[in-house]
């Protein structure tokens, strides 16, 4: 089954490798994963003052800081994984990668870093789930 | 993996099981089952309950609730997924997270919009409230 991790770095992204590793079923080389960080874009002013290579450096080291323990996990569990980073609005980007690469499944955490413990859904699930109709599995 | 799937006989309710059928055989594991759930609303019966009994009440939305699941079993059966089924009435959305909770299963499957959803909502009510509160992931297909 071809399933897309959006993952982010927080609480529910350790969530969510945490339930995955819990079922065996989930694990082994049927399933083909990928996973996905979005990088917010710094304000233009920002990228203008200091250049393209170090905006480019700092949204690669950005992403880099989040899928590196996303990798070790899968290295860990023996698990191919393909690992992106997109750069944009994050909800709108994880919808238009599910749709578009034609996963089967997208898991998402409820709620990311900016999370208000009381609202029901963060709003990047929100927005994935108003953009996307591919199953959405949330952990939260 | 053990599924709760909720079932209202809706369009979405039918895609939830039609897509834990297809999950049960891509993960590939013998354990699989689904628990089909179906919930009715008793509060808006309380006249009716008075004037004809509550007993004939709960026969009709057990009634209501095994009709709903006909065709959820029905698919079921054809794929041959082990499954039992519970109805309840009360809260849609307490008693759906109360049997989550039981510890009895890994996860949640949920249309997206049920019965009564408002056309322009994204999630309807029951699955908002549902996510609120589940104990466990909770899938939600479209």
């Amino acid at each position: 089954m071809k399933i897309l991790l959006a993952v982010d770095g927080s609480l529910y992204t350790r969530r969510m490798l945490a339930f995955v590793a819990a079922h065996d079923e989930w694990l082994g080389a049927r399933h083909h994963y990928t996973v996905i960080h979005c990088v917010a874009p710094l304000p233009h002013r920002a990228a203008a003052f200091e250049g393209l290579d170090v905006a480019q450096r700092f949204y690669d080291d950005d992403a880099e800081a989040v899928l590196r323990p996303v990798r070790e996990f899968f290295r860990a569990q023996d698990l191919v994984a393909t690992f992106v980073h997109e750069l944009g609005s994050a909800g709108e980007r994880i919808a238009a990668v599910a749709e578009s690469g034609g996963y089967e499944l997208l898991v998402l955490g409820s709620h990311g870093h900016g999370a208000l413990a009381n609202l029901t859904l963060g709003s990047v699930a929100t927005k994935v789930l108003a953009l996307c109709r591919t199953p959405v599995l949330l952990i939260r | 993996m053990k599924m709760l799937v909720a079932t209202d006989g809706s369009k979405a309710a039918l895609h939830a099981v039609r897509y834990a059928v297809k999950l049960i055989g891509e993960l590939a594991s013998k354990a699989s089952s689904v628990t089909l759930i179906s919930v009715h609303d008793d509060a808006g019966l309380r006249h009716a309950k008075a004037f004809v009994g509550s007993s004939v009440v709960a026969d009709y939305l057990r009634e209501l609730s095994e009709k709903e699941l006909k065709p959820a079993r029905k698919i079921l059966d054809a794929a041959r997924v082990k499954h039992d089924m519970v109805v309840r009435t009360g809260h849609i959305a307490t008693e759906i997270v109360a049997l989550a909770k039981s510890g009895k299963y890994d996860v949640l499957v949920l249309g997206a919009k049920g019965r009564s959803a408002v056309a322009d909502l994204l999630l309807g009510s029951v699955a908002q409230r549902v996510l609120a509160t589940a104990p466990i992931p909770v899938l939600l297909v479209k």
